[in-house]
């Protein structure tokens, strides 16, 4: 086909898909030339909404037409899945997806595949690392490739910030596969150092598209608030002034239900959403938001990438992001198909405490890995990972993030729940780790710079993804003055500083014990019924009074000991004869806990009982790195002794952190037959 | 590192994936390799392979759909790279260039192994023998694999329960070092704790020029039988039936071929069949204590030359 002819009938695909005017956007034709005519590789760096699915989807339907086999989609979230679904649907493409959510349509699509009816596939990286799954893929695609689409690419790349080791296998695929399966990756958000990476990653046949990052209609803001109090008070302010829905990002799970229930309780309608909200909830929420249903979303990461609603009108950071990259692609939600839209970036005090903890909290460390390699190679054979847990003292949750690392690098397999030593060499790569470690401290800094800068904003974000001289926007805090600077009223901050005082803080029942010759379910009569805390220890209201009374080796205020009382009356008015049971300490200088039971059941007026004993010296929980540890450390340290209370139990302590002191104490009550065991403690950290 | 050539060869020949159309045999595959840049074929159609061959356009037709399984092999080839299964294939600098040396274009065209694949740039001393054997043929191939070690030389194998197994183990206890050679289930004999721990140690290679998956079949022991030949100077045959059985057929067609030298033990423990490889060629040893002999002289024996294949015109199809 000539270069004419191609171009045309690329047009024609395009206006049946969008209707008779349809024409392309700058450099769009120019890709799919690239992908269909010359089969070849390619990465395409575009703003959101440039149009990189019209990219795909004409490409596919053009392939399709010569015989090639269907596209594969590799996208890490949901959410652009079902998007992308929709739209191919409009143009009359049948897209099907398999992933975690959708089991019992596996079967069918697999069939559909083999048929060869369906024209797109969209999987995430995690499913295709599924070696199952893999097996299953490889007859459809034995007969004929077609288009492989890598969406978000800059996952790849271990400069950008969201790097996920699932890409890692996806290159290593793209190498073995012959040069004559064209492929796509796409990014709206790449610096020169990600391009560069991705570029040598996917070898040097890879070609470059990339367009300017300019979002016209976008209004950067920052503001500087430094208590939660002060930025809930904000939004209770800025909100009602501000039509249209939006999203409010937060740095962690338990904000984003704190700022939800703060809005709601002001009349603000709002629900959280995070990587632990339900994906059926989740599809809800993500509907609910692009029909107005909802005036805010506050959400973690995990509503991002792909996420499209092209009238968003605003995008709120509760915390500042730890990168511009991050930054850039959250506030690109907003304002795609709409003349105006805001962003304002709240920056707390807390943020690079919180930054710090996630980057610490992400980063390989070089004797776990060796720990947990030695002792598999030992093994040479499937180990579960709670035996692991038993023989290496590391975090539940960064041994599972490590597992999984170690498993991207083809150091360990995994099937189920269990792993062992591949038969492959492998070294902990620690430049590697030196490497992300100082570009992810580079990319704080140029946050805190970014809340500084006196220059204009979308100028600054633009050239920090390395955006040729970009012009002043014109329209930011600094080009034009701010929209988030009003004042804030005094009572509006104390309201908020009460709400968080009397938020419960939940704290769920242990479920299962996890060895020290303990195995299985905790049995229902022994298992602790839900329980309460009166703050996070993090807070800046209770949880730092009660850290200032620990170090200082003090009581805690009346103050503390009358919501605590509060929150009881409340929480427990259907348990009459309730009995205050403490957790006991062999060191009586440490008499926090006592003492703080002792006020409390008796501003309660109800009975106090010290019928448990510690038998046995225990460490600090917090030095026990995975729940095996901590329960081994308290398993067999306390014993209750008589005379017991009859009735439940209000089973008090300063801090839950493991929940493990209080499982155990609760089983040995429900073996001298008391209870109901209801847990309570000042302070709860952070899971 | 796999190249193109390498991947062009896996869409040609490998198993692992599965295909409308049959991929080549050896015997096919290699003269392939002499009439065309394997590279080339990538991407071409059947109208064009059938014009610069010169070959039937259906052969044409079949080579082109088998190249049309290259994203299929990329997601199975990462997957067995993954669990620390390589592949080496005849296009490959690693390939070892005893197997093109003594078996021609009967050679495989692909390697599949786990562990230390360097263990084969040198030959080593073959043991062959029965699957049901009493203790005089265990004591031999113990004794084998004794000399073996003590001359610093790899011990190859079919990793056979019988003979093949009592000759792996004892190479392993010497603190030797070990080529299996598997007809079938790779992955299922690399799942055993104690293997994995010697290939681990760097002292086992195991390989296979079948799937890593692929079942149990006669054919494909006899397949396996001449590569055990073709990496060993020598082979000693420990136990041998008269007339049937992969032993025997083995034994006499590397005799037949001229593959290496073939020792057969006609002491204790021995059967007809050991006599009779004798008489069709093959060196008698008759007492343990000539094994290390056996094995200097044989290893004194000139190598085959580098064959000269002729790029005839493609009639194999």
């Amino acid at each position: 086909m000539s270069a004419g002819g191609f171009a045309h009938r690329a047009q024609q695909v395009l206006r049946q898909a969008l209707g008779g005017d349809a024409a392309f956007r700058p450099q769009q034709l120019e890709a799919i030339e690239t992908i269909v005519a010359r089969r070849g590789r390619l990465l395409v760096v575009q703003r959101t909404g440039w149009g990189k699915s019209a990219v795909y989807f004409v490409s596919t339907r053009l392939l399709r037409d010569e015989g090639a086999g269907p596209s594969i989609i590799i996208s890490p979230l949901l959410a652009l899945m079902r998007d992308q679904i929709e739209a191919a649907k409009r143009i009359g493409l049948v897209a099907e997806t398999i992933n975690s959510s959708n089991r019992d349509d596996w079967d069918r699509v697999e069939a559909g595949l083999l048929s060869g009816s369906i024209d797109l596939l969209l999987i995430s990286p995690e499913r295709l690392n599924n070696t199952e799954f893999r097996d299953r893929l490889l007859t459809p695609l034995a007969s004929a490739a077609g288009l492989l689409v890598i969406d978000e690419a800059h996952c790849i790349s271990d400069w950008g910030h969201d790097f996920r080791p699932d890409y890692r296998r996806i290159v290593r695929v793209l190498d073995l596969m012959p040069s004559t399966v064209p492929v796509l990756c796409t990014t709206a958000t790449a610096n020169d150092r990600v391009v560069t990476d991705i570029v040598g990653q996917l070898g040097t046949g890879l070609e470059v598209i990339r367009g300017s990052l300019d979002r016209e209609s976008l209004s950067l803001h920052v503001r500087r608030l430094d208590t939660q109090p002060e930025r809930l008070a904000w939004l209770a302010e800025w909100l009602p002034t501000t039509s249209g829905s939006g999203i409010i990002y937060c740095l962690t799970v338990a904000d984003t239900r704190r700022v939800a229930d703060w809005l709601n309780a002001r009349g603000i309608s709002a629900v959280a959403y995070s990587g632990d909200t339900d994906a059926e909830v989740r599809l809800d929420i993500e509907r609910r938001l692009k029909s107005n249903d909802v005036k805010v979303v506050v959400a973690t990461s995990a509503l991002g990438m792909g996420y499209d609603k092209p009238d968003l009108a605003f995008v709120v950071h509760f915390q500042s992001p730890d990168s511009p990259v991050a930054y850039y692609q959250q506030v690109g939600r907003a304002g795609r198909a709409i003349d105006r839209a805001t962003a304002v970036l709240l920056v707390g005090a807390e943020d690079s405490d919180i930054w710090e903890y996630f980057l610490a909290n992400s980063l390989p460390v070089q004797w776990h890995a060796e720990a947990v390699t030695e002792f598999l190679a030992s093994r040479a054979d499937w180990t579960p990972q709670r035996d692991i847990e038993s023989a290496v003292n590391i975090k539940t949750a960064r041994l599972t993030g490590l597992l999984k690392i170690l498993e991207i690098e083809g150091a360990v397999e995994r099937s189920g729940t269990s792993y062992r030593r591949t038969l492959r060499l492998w070294e902990f790569d620690e430049e590697r780790v030196d490497r992300v470690r100082d570009a992810r401290v580079r990319e704080q800094q140029t946050m805190k710079d970014y809340a500084d800068s006196p220059d204009c904003r979308m100028a600054y974000i633009r050239s920090t993804l390395d955006d040729p001289s970009p012009p002043q926007c014109g329209r930011c805090d600094n080009c034009n003055g701010s929209v988030a600077d009003g004042a804030l009223p005094k009572e509006r901050i104390v309201e908020a500083v009460e709400f968080i005082r009397r938020r419960p803080v939940e704290i769920d029942p242990r479920r299962r014990w996890v060895g020290g010759g303990r195995t299985g379910g905790v049995a229902l009569d022994q298992r602790l019924q839900p329980g309460r805390a009166l703050a996070y220890l993090s807070d800046p209201g209770w949880g730092r009074d009660l850290l200032q009374a620990k170090h200082a080796g003090r009581h805690v205020d009346d103050s503390m000991v009358e919501a605590a009382a509060a929150l009881v009356e409340d929480w427990l008015e259907n348990e009459p004869q309730l009995t205050v049971v403490f957790v006991p300490n062999s060191d009586p200088a440490r008499s926090l806990v006592p003492d703080f039971a002792r006020r409390l059941a008796a501003t309660l007026k109800i009975s106090i009982s010290g019928c448990v004993e510690k038998v046995a010296p225990t460490q600090p929980q917090k030095l026990m790195e995975n729940s095996v540890q901590q329960f081994m450390n308290v398993h067999g340290s306390y014993r209750v002794v008589g005379p017991t209370p009859t009735g439940p139990v209000l089973l008090v302590d300063d801090v839950s952190d493991s929940r493990w002191t209080m499982t155990v104490i609760g089983a040995l009550l429900a073996e001298a037959g008391v209870g109901p065991v209801y847990p309570f403690a000042i302070a709860k950290t952070k899971g | 590192m796999l190249d193109q050539a390498d991947l062009v060869t896996l869409a040609l020949t490998s198993r692992i994936v599965p295909s409308q159309v049959a991929p080549l045999t050896a015997r096919q595959y290699w003269p392939l390799t002499r009439a065309v840049d394997l590279p080339w074929l990538m991407g071409r159609s059947a109208a064009e392979i059938a014009v610069e061959l010169s070959i039937a356009g259906e052969d044409a037709e079949r080579v082109a759909r088998l190249l049309d399984r290259g994203a299929a092999l990329a997601l199975a080839m990462e997957q067995l790279e993954h669990t620390g299964v390589w592949t080496t294939t005849g296009m490959a600098d690693r390939y070892p260039e005893m197997l093109r040396r003594r078996l021609g274009d009967a050679a495989p065209p692909l390697l599949h192994g786990v562990g230390d694949a360097n263990l084969w740039q040198t030959d080593g001393v073959g043991v062959v023998g029965s699957r049901d054997i009493g203790p005089e043929s265990a004591d031999v191939a113990r004794e084998v694999a004794r000399a073996a070690v003590h001359q610093r030389l790899p011990i190859v194998s079919g990793a056979a329960r019988g003979v093949d197994q009592h000759a792996m183990n004892a190479a392993f206890e010497f603190g030797g070092h070990v080529i299996g050679v598997l007809a079938d289930s790779l992955e299922r004999t690399v799942a055993k704790p104690s293997t994995r721990q010697g290939i681990a140690s760097g002292q086992i290679c195991l390989v296979t020029p079948y799937t890593p998956k692929a079942p149990f079949s006669a054919g494909n022991a006899m397949g396996r039988n001449k590569i055990i030949y073709a990496l060993s100077r020598c082979v000693v045959v420990v136990r041998s039936e008269e007339g049937s059985g992969g032993t025997w057929g083995g034994a006499t067609e590397a005799i037949r071929g001229k593959f290496t030298t073939v020792v057969s033990w006609t002491g204790q423990g021995s059967a007809q069949g050991n006599r009779a490889l004798v008489d069709l060629g093959a060196r008698a040893l008759e007492s343990a204590d000539q094994i290390e002999g056996q094995i200097e002289s044989a290893f004194e024996q000139p190598v085959p030359p580098a064959r000269a294949f002729k790029a005839d015109q493609l009639s194999l199809f």
